[in-house]
């Protein structure tokens, strides 16, 4: 591995993140390379220096406060307001009533396509039997005369 | 309250014995109601929230406040944690989610304590931002609190991802593949993230990093 490659992964090495084929081939390029070592060696001072910042304490009542607050919000989800605060137990049930929307989505478009087909269906022979028909709309004679039309159109 | 010792209806329970007191195994007894097992992990986690939000913050009071957020909202969504995945990786999924709304809010009301603060070994606040290094000769200042600064600064001057994967990765000790997990990305984005973050903090710091 060139040095280029071996400092990219010198972190991901210093972490224990890497295999044990890629921290071999880091460590014995390290004991033969001067400037990857040096860049070692900064990065871990850097890293260690980090542990500097101390921790900051608690304040001596926010454990109090916090279950006070619980207590609180849970006495809160009572009655109308847990109805209002409801939130889906489980994975699961968001994705079974994710599914069933989906479905009664699906379910009601398609009614309101086929509605609307049969609609313009319609629409359009009345129209044409209208037009053409020498007879009286809605007779028997000119409901007679359009099916004899449409049988012979289909024949042929 | 719990404190020190593990409770005794915790220590009876099958499944600790199995798997010992481990978070996820906590959270499986939480999630079939036993308050003993919350009590525990608030413990185990409530200060290194406070500390995690607080490296963001800056603000003590709204490090705290983001913590109870934490442990109300687990408090809360029980059921929703999958007890087959790790543990550590969700809560910190849950407080860095806070913890960029709360930096958005900031953002937005610039009122509201936008001062670049740190803490000395006793935990007293300072300012960190208007101090430059070459500045503050004037002023005696032991070694060890300079660099203290220059570590804060560092730090606080890292992009907010690199900021978050460097806090998880050195004080929440979390391996890259949790890291991942916990920020929402790739094992491959969380690998470069820390290799930038970790290439500016040794230029940062280089003047220390010599005398070492």
């Amino acid at each position: 591995m060139t040095c280029e490659k071996i400092q990219e992964i010198l972190p991901a090495y210093q972490d224990g993140e890497l295999s044990a084929e890629n921290e071999q081939a880091v460590k014995t390029h390290l004991e033969g390379c001067e400037v990857c070592r040096r860049e070692a060696n900064l990065l871990s001072a850097s890293w260690e220096m980090l542990g500097e910042m101390k921790p900051i304490a608690p304040s001596p009542d926010f454990e109090a406060r916090f279950w006070a607050r619980l207590r609180q919000e849970e006495s809160n989800q009572t009655g109308w307001r847990s109805w209002l605060n409801w939130e889906p137990l489980t994975p699961w049930a968001v994705s079974l009533a994710g599914i069933v929307v989906i479905w009664m989505i699906g379910v009601t478009g398609g009614l309101i396509l086929f509605k609307n087909q049969s609609n313009r269906a319609a629409a359009s022979f009345n129209e044409r039997s209208v037009l053409t028909s020498p007879y009286p709309q809605n007779s028997i004679e000119q409901i007679f005369m359009e099916s004899q039309k449409i049988l012979k159109e289909k024949n042929t | 309250m719990l404190g020190s010792g593990m409770p005794d209806l915790i220590k009876d329970n099958q499944l600790l014995k199995e798997f010992g007191d481990s978070d996820e195994s906590l959270m499986i007894l939480f999630r079939q109601d036993n308050e003993d097992a919350f009590r525990i992990l608030f413990d185990r986690y409530c200060a290194r929230i406070i500390n995690f939000a607080f490296r963001f913050l800056n603000s003590k009071e709204d490090a705290e406040d983001i913590t109870q957020e934490v442990f109300v909202r687990i408090y809360r969504k029980k059921l929703i944690y999958n007890p087959k995945s790790p543990f550590r990786p969700w809560l910190y999924s849950i407080v860095s989610h806070l913890v960029s709304n709360k930096l958005r809010d900031k953002k937005r009301h610039p009122h509201h304590s936008l001062d670049w603060t740190a803490t000395d070994e006793e935990g007293n606040e300072f300012s960190v931002e208007p101090i430059e290094m070459g500045t503050s000769s004037e002023s005696v200042q032991s070694e060890r609190t300079e660099l203290t600064r220059s570590v804060q600064s560092a730090v606080q001057a890292l992009p907010q991802n690199q900021r978050a994967a460097v806090l998880l990765a050195k004080f929440e000790g979390l391996s890259y593949e949790e890291i991942a997990a916990a920020m929402g990305l790739s094992l491959s984005s969380v690998t470069s993230l820390l290799f930038r973050a970790r290439q500016t903090l040794k230029e940062a710091l280089s003047e220390f990093s010599q005398k070492t």
